[in-house]
């Protein structure tokens, strides 16, 4: 990794426009995942930008300048977020295996019900939207860096400052969590009567 | 032991360790030997190969659900404002 740049006021800002400027889009999502909030969102924008316009001599030049933003944006939220005392950083039950098992079972349950095909057959954008939304924010953003944003566990690690076995559990339960709500949404919409084949009811 | 369709030997697994490596599988996280296990299981073994195939199909849903900002440029506009009280400089 090259070291921090010391450039020249105006080259620096037309490098920060270039660079970090050009990945607010991508921050204002992220940002929104994180606060659910439009202006709460784009508060949240406001600062990261600040916060990384003030610090860009220590950005790594040839490091990615959007994780770096990404980090800067989650670490500016955990501050809002403890000041406000209304952020839980962990939970119980954090056990990759014992998710992935549940995720199995659940699905093979659904399976016997008829209602896994849904997934496969309507629109249930709305449903996983409301779904993710509804998750803790320590869930709801590493299914947001790894599952929407295409991130790697050791780049959303990365991210959020946690080890890489931490993204793996937190990813693991969020799937859980967002499956058992769609395959609840899908009952309560009355998608069901589907011809299962026996495979997936053998549970593992 | 058996042996892949490109002729690798390759460890048997049972249901349990395949599901075990489900996400892993599916997120490109396992090493080169472990997906071979699990890619032979899958051959075999229609129940978990039935798993995978809803699991793909969730993970697949999860980006197409989420909707890209539609305007931001007001925002970055308040954002330059911003950075402008702060010494940035636009050429």
């Amino acid at each position: 990794m090259s070291a921090p740049r010391v450039l020249p006021d105006a080259e620096r800002d037309a490098a920060f426009e270039r660079e970090a400027l050009a990945c607010l889009p991508d921050v204002a999502r992220f940002a929104r995942s994180l606060t659910r909030d439009q202006t709460q969102a784009e508060d949240l924008v406001q600062e990261t930008f600040l916060r990384a316009y003030a610090g860009y001599h220590t950005f790594q030049s040839g490091s990615s300048i959007r994780r770096w933003l990404f980090s800067i944006c989650h670490h500016a939220f955990l501050r809002l977020a403890q000041r406000e005392q209304r952020l839980v950083l962990t939970e119980k039950g954090e056990d990759a295996e014992l998710e992935v098992l549940a995720a199995v079972h659940d699905h093979a349950a659904a399976h016997r019900a008829g209602v896994d095909h849904f997934i496969r057959n309507i629109d249930i954008g709305p449903a996983i939207r409301a779904a993710i939304d509804s998750l803790l924010p320590v869930y709801r953003c590493t299914v947001l860096l790894v599952d929407v944003d295409g991130m790697t566990y050791e780049e959303a690690a990365e991210v959020l400052g946690v080890p890489t076995g931490t993204v793996r559990s937190r990813l693991f339960r969020a799937r859980r969590l967002l499956q058992q709500q769609l395959l609840a949404h899908a009952r309560d919409a009355g998608v069901a009567g589907a011809p299962s084949s026996p495979s997936a009811q053998t549970q593992p | 032991m058996t042996t892949s369709p490109d002729g690798t030997v390759v460890n048997e697994i049972g249901c349990r360790a395949t599901v075990l490596r489900l996400w892993d599988y599916l997120d490109h996280a396992l090493a080169d030997s472990q997906r071979l296990e699990v890619d032979q299981h899958l051959r075999d073994c229609s129940a978990c190969a039935e798993h995978f195939g809803f699991a793909r199909a969730f993970l697949d849903a999860l980006p197409a659900s989420w909707p890209r900002p539609i305007d931001t440029e007001p925002l970055r506009r308040r954002v330059v404002e911003r950075l402008r009280e702060v010494g940035f400089s636009l050429p």
